[in-house]
């Protein structure tokens, strides 16, 4: 994937560091958008998409760590990056714990920050790829969902259909349906996305 | 014992009745005064040769004691002090030639001389004073109580000079000046004056004069001399004696009338103790000891009892007293200890907001450095002003680095946390605080529920944080120049122990409001505004939060800290998530 399809997102209420960061950034290929605090950030951003947020930890108002909180509770795909100029390492323990992988001292040499923009990426691929599928599984009805389920156990439809009570014909609808909703093209693949669902469930 | 035996068979014959005389005042002064008497006994009694001796005060009492004397002539002391141990039987007394009276004829009078400058018995403290003997009834024993009334007692306040016999000594000692003053036998000095050894002008009485048969006399009168028999005389001759010396006259006049009851001078013996049937002081003792063992012992034994209760009462007031002090001690150590916390608190919280505010630049001056490096390359690779770029980072790293090891330097170890007793650590720090506020004019409150509130943090940094709010509360009033209450208070609610901290000294600004944390953003003079940020990453480090309010026209700080374990029963632990 380009560097160029992806957004870096900088909040820091320092005017200057958040310019400098930008200037480095975009040198190394970023799309990258400056935010001045964190309140403008999620009210601004989408946060199911894939991307990176680099996150001043001390920051007047909100401080970093709540804005990644929050990002938590949304259910975001971005990866968080934390960054902060004190090197406080209660916050750091408290932003591993919610799942910021990366937690860096200010001044970082831009090399260093791309590393850590990269693996956040990686992450944020990761969670989109989760919420998209999450998002697929929950157009599913009741009567798909019970039948995936036995699909990916490795059922046969007239099994399924004896084990629910319905005809065989129903079974082989609904299959084709849920197919369809997942984007699944083949067996394997539909046992595939549903182990996947199920573990992230 | 001779006589004893022989008395009674020789009572025909002319044989020899000694009598025993006192001679105060000598041998032939005595011979002098009682030859009329004893030539009277001679004539009425021709069958008895009659001997009078005369014998000094101990000599009397032995002669007694001894039976050596048949008969005795003594004055009214001894009727008692011979009398009453030997038996004796008192005939007759001696009558005073102008009252005729037997019973009032001795007294006792305090002389000093005319042109000494004594007024008062009390004058004569520490002074030598005279007197016959301190058994001397007719002078020395009958003042003693007169001087006792004044509150003197003459054994300790005079030097005493006991001159004994005769009895003239005292006169011519006081002429010479040898003593200052002489407890004499009343008409002594009348007696002498008549027979021109003294002048009676040259001396006076000390005391209020009662006069006693126109002498100078300072006591009562008591009987005069006594004519005892002692108890071997056969009781014949007693009579024969008894009815002589009652028909004895001179110039008309009864020279012996009945012998009188010694009751008045027992009395005076009683007061003195001095009376020989009565048990020395230290036989009362010991009688009273053994007669009242048990109450002796019980009084001893309360005593005891009560010396112990008075020990043990201070050795309480001693443990007491080392107690404050030492808690005195501990609340020193306590305050020292919160002060230095506080100090490493704002030095750590100084080099971390210095370390924020050179970070950031440095941040800054290394992304445009690599940035310009960066865009550089891709027009010329070996570009020469390239290295000069990566120096501008590295130098700019440096600085970082520095920074970065002062902070480590300064950051405190993380606390440990553990089960605190929130209730009592308020108490204690209120305690702690309030002298100090008092003397500002500020109240300091205390508001806690019955329940027990364990909360789960670290001591010294929960009590730092109190101490600058309170602090914080106090100088809002002091800057307002107003006086009031800080109200402490505490509770649990919902799995959380929320400590609050309210005053009514305006209020935080609505900046502070908006960025309660900023530091160096003092809105006192001369303060940093490092305060509420200490207290916020102190609350921090113990996962608990500080929030900040106006309620009630004042700043309202609420703490909250996790609920921690407990023994007790009470407080509902409710678990989050």
């Amino acid at each position: 994937m380009s560097k160029e399809s992806v957004t870096v997102h900088l909040v820091d209420d320092d005017a200057s560091v958040r310019e400098a960061c930008r200037f480095v950034l975009e040198d190394y290929g970023y799309a990258v958008r400056c935010w001045p605090d964190g309140a403008q950030f999620l009210a601004g951003v989408d946060p199911h998409t894939l991307g990176v947020v680099i996150l001043d930890l001390r920051m007047p108002g909100l401080y970093g760590d709540a804005v990644q909180a929050r990002l938590e509770e949304l259910g975001s795909t971005l990866g968080v990056i934390m960054l902060t100029a004190h090197g406080d390492v209660d916050s750091a323990v408290t932003a591993m714990k919610q799942g910021a992988v990366d937690f860096l001292q200010k001044p970082i040499s831009g090399r260093e920050l791309v590393v850590a923009i990269d693996a956040a990426l990686e992450r944020s691929r990761k969670r989109l790829a989760q919420h998209r599928l999450q998002r697929r599984l929950a157009r599913l009805t009741q009567r798909e969902r019970e039948i995936a389920e036995r699909v990916a156990l490795g059922a046969t439809n007239r099994e399924i259909a004896e084990q629910l009570h319905v005809s065989v014909r129903t079974v082989e609808v609904h299959r084709a349906n849920l197919m369809r909703k997942l984007g699944a093209d083949s067996l394997a693949e539909l046992i595939r996305i549903w182990q996947q669902g199920q573990a992230e469930a | 014992m001779l006589l004893l035996l022989i008395a009674p068979l020789s009572a025909g014959a002319a044989d020899p009745v000694t009598v025993g005389v006192l001679a105060p005042r000598g041998q032939e002064q005595a011979l002098a005064e009682w030859g009329p008497t004893m030539a009277h006994l001679r004539r009425s009694l021709p069958d008895h040769h009659f001997e009078l001796r005369p014998l000094a005060l101990e000599e009397l009492e032995a002669a007694v004691a001894d039976a050596q004397v048949d008969f005795v002539i003594t004055s009214p002391g001894q009727y008692v002090l011979l009398g009453a141990p030997h038996e004796l039987s008192w005939l007759a007394t001696l009558r005073s030639p102008l009252t005729g009276s037997s019973r009032e004829a001795r007294g006792s009078v305090l002389l000093v001389r005319a042109d000494s400058p004594f007024l008062h018995p009390a004058d004569l403290r520490g002074r030598p004073v005279g007197a016959v003997h301190p058994r001397g009834f007719g002078g020395y024993l009958l003042l003693v109580p007169k001087l006792r009334e004044l509150g003197i007692e003459p054994e300790a306040a005079y030097r005493l000079r006991f001159l004994g016999y005769p009895i003239d000594r005292l006169l011519y000692r006081l002429q010479e000046g040898a003593v200052d003053a002489v407890i004499a036998p009343a008409c002594l000095l009348e007696q002498m004056s008549a027979e021109g050894l003294v002048v009676r002008e040259r001396f006076r009485s000390l005391l209020p004069d009662i006069a006693l048969d126109g002498c100078l006399s300072n006591t009562p009168a008591y009987p005069n001399w006594s004519f005892a028999a002692l108890p071997h005389v056969p009781e014949q001759l007693t009579r024969q004696v008894t009815l002589a010396l009652l028909a004895q006259t001179e110039g008309g006049r009864s020279v012996w009338g009945a012998a009188i009851s010694p009751a008045q001078i027992d009395m005076l013996y009683h007061d003195l103790r001095l009376h020989p049937l009565q048990p020395s002081l230290r036989a009362q003792i010991g009688q009273a000891l053994q007669r009242y063992w048990p109450y002796v012992m019980l009084a001893l034994l309360l005593a005891v009892i009560g010396l112990l209760h008075y020990l043990w009462l201070q050795r309480l007031a001693l443990r007491r007293s080392r107690q404050l002090a030492a808690a005195q001690l501990r609340l020193r150590e306590r305050e020292q200890e919160l002060a230095e916390a506080q100090r490493w608190s704002l030095l750590g919280e100084l080099a971390a907001g210095l370390a924020h505010e050179l970070n950031q630049p440095l941040a800054a001056i290394r992304h445009y450095a690599e940035g310009c490096a960066l865009r550089l390359q891709q027009q010329d690779p070996a570009h020469a002003l390239l290295p000069i770029l990566q120096r501008i980072d590295q130098e700019a790293a440096r600085g970082a680095a520095v920074i970065q090891k002062t902070r480590q330097w300064l950051q405190a170890q993380p606390p440990r946390l553990e089960t605190l007793d929130i209730a009592a650590l308020l108490r204690d720090l209120t305690e702690m605080q309030r002298p100090q506020l008092a003397r500002q004019g500020i109240e300091l409150r205390l508001e806690l529920p019955a329940t027990p509130l364990p909360g789960r943090g670290y001591r010294l940094g929960l009590e730092q944080v109190l101490v600058n709010l309170i602090h914080n509360s106090a100088q809002a009033y002091q800057a307002r120049g107003k006086t009031g209450r800080i109200v402490v208070s505490a509770e649990a609610r919902g799995g959380a122990i929320v400590i609050r901290v309210r005053d009514a000294a305006g209020g935080f600004s609505p900046e502070r409001l908006r960025e309660p944390f900023a530091p160096f953003r003092s809105t006192r003079a001369g303060g940093l505004g490092m305060g509420l940020l200490i207290c916020q990453r102190l609350m921090q480090a113990q996962g608990g939060r500080l929030e900040l309010a106006n309620a009630d026209g004042g700043a309202e700080v609420s703490l909250s800290l996790p609920t921690g374990e407990h023994r007790e029963q009470g407080i509902r632990h409710r678990s989050s998530g």
